[in-house]
């Protein structure tokens, strides 16, 4: 029995929502950013599944799910980055104690 | 062969903006510490020569008939409409390396790198007003989203900058997971991930299998468009994904808020009429109400925002939300979408000339580390200084809207269109959204011209060349967008005639 | 006899079986390997036996370590540089699978030098910036 396109997408689905929850819910900004990558691996298992399903014959979704790698690769790299700027300021890098600007 | 050769050759100024910025990049490194203060002159020159290029090729264009060209297939277009925000971006980008010039030198920050990655930034903006592609549309938003994330916090050493910039990055990637996400979903459902072809040589694209196959109500589909739409929406600084847009515009550095508040709204919306008036346009009836909600949600919110506001640059941030939302009462014109796609290139042209020039009036009037940008500090500035209190007052009354400056006639065309598409409700509330913001524009020009301030209190202004250059060019395209809009508004419809439906 | 040629139905439980045995057979062999030492050898636990091993060293600072920062630069080079050879196999099989026999190979060539170009930019910044020194 082969398994259905709709079970990765329920799978898909799991993981992005858990990846929303974890960048919602935590407040280390690197938690947060740990949640955003299962949000984009989310939509990678889409891609290929998608790709594997509907678009047997093409590479689109491969060739996507390849460029979400590396843009979550480039997008780590910066949000370290940044990270660590925010952490030679004040020390601390928990996102709701950052609070100089008023909002 | 030589087709391929002539496609790279649409794409010069993108490939020279591209290239400038690694050699930008190059020479910083190789220069002495000493010199660095060239390379903001250096940044200008792929700038200067990109936008030379695109006014060639819109010049050569006008009068005769639209030239549009595929790239790489159909990943890219080059269409008046591109080349028509290009014309956005590059006016942005140049008036934001003016107003940088002073200020990277006086804050020291690392000019190789501020600049390189101003130009990346650039290079993002105009492959997303090309990009007719899923794909290709979300990695020039990411290109240009990394970009400006680290330019928000190239102040390293002050912390609400750091702070911006982090706050900004994790928000922007978050809303980047539901853009990939919907992305992926509208491929799901439909198989391809081209928007259109504008040619209609291929009916296997996005808005022709929609109509093939039927897929008004295809669940997988409509789920995709809305996270398309949250995700654009999140860079455009449209209610409810705007809560980062006052802290980051506050935090960056004052020339990055500029070119961001500016260039990065101009792109998103360049990609957000494409998506919608292109690959979407079948399904023009599911997010047309969507769209007249976020435009209402957006100017009440933001014009509401901006009157709290003491500080001028928290309140040009809110005010920007407001702009958003006149922008989008022009894309939810969409029965009238002949005009509206041109008034959308008109504002977004006239918004850079007169938001990016408040900007640079508040540096000519804010003094070191950002200083100096209460209101209060406005108080007699037309006494003091008669040239920069004109300049302001100027572009006040255009972003308020008031006849014969380039804003009045920008909102004029947006409520045109509003009108022809039978969106009174929307017009109305255009309307009083722009009286309510009257009230906070005028309240500056109030404190320059209304108010004196005792002598002992008196600040000194900055007179930087290349600030008063930035501001002179601002205002002249803020009274020529106003005065002599013929020329201008031409090139907008044709541009915004590109996207009507010539095929699938 | 027809019975042949009708096709038997599938039972999705048949289908997973041999998956199910595996996960039983894995837990049940892993749980038994750890059950026979418990079982057979002699237990004299004192303090220096039960230190974490170091190959042989004294033991000596505290196990979460902070990592020295230097790290983070190498590691994001490195990063960068493994995604991206990874483009090098769509570019082959596009570029090289189409348009070398439209004999457009020229061009497929300075395609790829300026994608290698920018990348060597990069390298270079990080060289000048002093990211592949080790102070």
């Amino acid at each position: 029995m082969e398994i259905p396109l709709s079970w990765y997408l329920i799978l898909a689905a799991i993981l992005f929502a858990v990846g929303v929850y974890g960048a919602l819910a935590r407040r280390n900004a690197i938690a947060i950013l740990m949640s955003i990558e299962l949000m984009l691996n989310a939509v990678n298992i889409n891609l290929v599944a998608f790709a594997r399903y509907v678009t047997p014959r093409e590479l689109t979704g491969q060739i996507f799910a390849i460029f979400i790698m590396m843009l979550a690769a480039a997008e780590a790299a910066v949000g370290l980055g940044l990270v660590l700027t925010v952490y030679r300021n004040l020390r601390h890098i928990q996102v709701d104690e950052i609070n100089l600007l008023r909002s | 062969m030589t087709t391929t050769w002539r496609e790279l050759g649409y794409l010069t100024p993108e490939l020279v903006v591209l290239l400038g910025a690694a050699a930008v990049l190059l020479l910083d490194l190789f220069l002495p510490r000493g010199r660095r203060r060239v390379l903001g002159g250096v940044a200008l020159v792929p700038l200067g020569v990109a936008l030379g290029w695109v006014l060639r090729a819109l010049w050569a264009q006008s009068g005769g008939p639209s030239q549009l060209h595929k790239v790489f297939g159909a990943l890219l277009l080059r269409d008046p409409y591109s080349l028509g925000f290009d014309v956005v971006f590059l006016v942005a980008a140049i008036l934001g390396v003016l107003l940088s010039l002073r200020y990277v030198e006086r804050e020291a920050l690392p000019a190789g790198e501020y600049y390189a990655l101003t130009l990346f930034a650039v290079f993002g903006m105009m492959m997303m007003a090309m990009s007719a592609e899923l794909i290709t549309l979300f990695i020039s938003y990411e290109i240009l989203s990394l970009a400006v994330y680290v330019l928000a916090g190239i102040a390293r050493g002050r912390a609400v900058s750091a702070e911006a910039s982090l706050k900004y990055f994790l928000l922007g990637a978050f809303a980047s997971g539901f853009l990939v996400y919907g992305i992926a979903l509208v491929y799901g459902a439909t198989g391809t991930t081209v928007l259109y072809d504008p040619l209609g040589q291929s009916a296997s694209t996005i808005s022709g299998l929609i109509l093939e196959r039927g897929l008004f109500g295809n669940a997988l589909l409509l789920a995709g468009l809305a996270l398309l739409v949250v995700g654009i929406a999140f860079k455009a600084a449209i209610v409810p994904f705007h809560a980062w847009v006052p802290d980051v515009y506050e935090g960056a550095p004052l020339p990055v808020t500029a070119f961001m508040s500016a260039g990065v709204k101009a792109a998103a919306f360049a990609a957000f009429a494409r998506l919608l008036f292109g690959g979407f346009r079948n399904l023009g009836e599911v997010w047309q109400p969507v769209l007249w909600v976020l435009a209402v949600l957006t100017m009440v919110l933001g014009n509401a925002a901006a009157i709290r506001q003491q500080n001028v640059k928290r309140m040009l941030a809110y005010s920007s939300i407001a702009h958003a939302g006149y922008l989008l009462v022009a894309l939810a014109a969409y029965t009238a979408r002949d005009v509206a796609i041109g008034s959308v290139l008109y504002y977004a042209l006239t918004y850079t000339a007169m938001g990016v020039g408040a900007f640079a009036i508040l540096l000519v009037v804010g003094q070191e580390g950002e200083a100096n940008q209460e209101l209060s500090d406005y108080r007699g500035l037309a006494s003091r200084h008669p040239w920069a209190a004109a300049a302001m007052g100027l572009f006040m009354i255009s972003l308020a809207g008031f006849p014969l400056t380039a804003g009045f006639l920008g909102k004029f065309y947006i409520l045109n269109a509003a009108l022809r598409a039978d969106l009174d409700g929307l017009a109305v509330v255009l309307g009083l959204a722009s009286v309510v913001s009257w009230y906070y524009y005028l309240r500056v020009v109030w404190f320059m011209y209304m108010t004196e301030v005792p002598k002992a209190a008196v600040r000194p202004i900055s007179r930087a060349t290349s600030l008063g250059v930035a501001v002179a060019v601002a205002a002249l395209l803020v009274i020529a967008l106003g005065v002599f809009p013929s020329t201008a508004l031409a090139v907008a419809q044709m541009a915004g005639h590109t996207l009507l439906p010539l095929g699938y | 006899m027809p019975t042949l040629t009708t096709p038997i139905p599938a039972n999705p439980a048949a289908d997973w079986l041999p998956v199910a045995v595996f996960l039983v057979t894995a837990v049940l062999f892993a749980a038994v390997l750890l059950w026979i030492p418990r079982l057979i050898a002699p237990r004299h636990p004192t303090p220096d036996k039960a230190r974490p091993y170091e190959c042989g060293e004294r033991v000596s600072g505290e196990f979460w370590q902070q990592i020295h920062i230097g790290y983070y630069l190498f590691a994001l080079v490195f990063i960068i540089f493994d995604v991206e050879v990874v483009f090098l196999w769509p570019y082959v099989r596009v570029l090289g699978g189409r348009l070398i026999p439209q004999g457009l190979g020229l061009f497929v060539f300075f395609d790829l030098l300026l994608f290698v170009g920018i990348l060597v930019v990069a390298l270079v910044y990080a060289w000048r910036k002093g990211v592949l020194r080790w102070e």
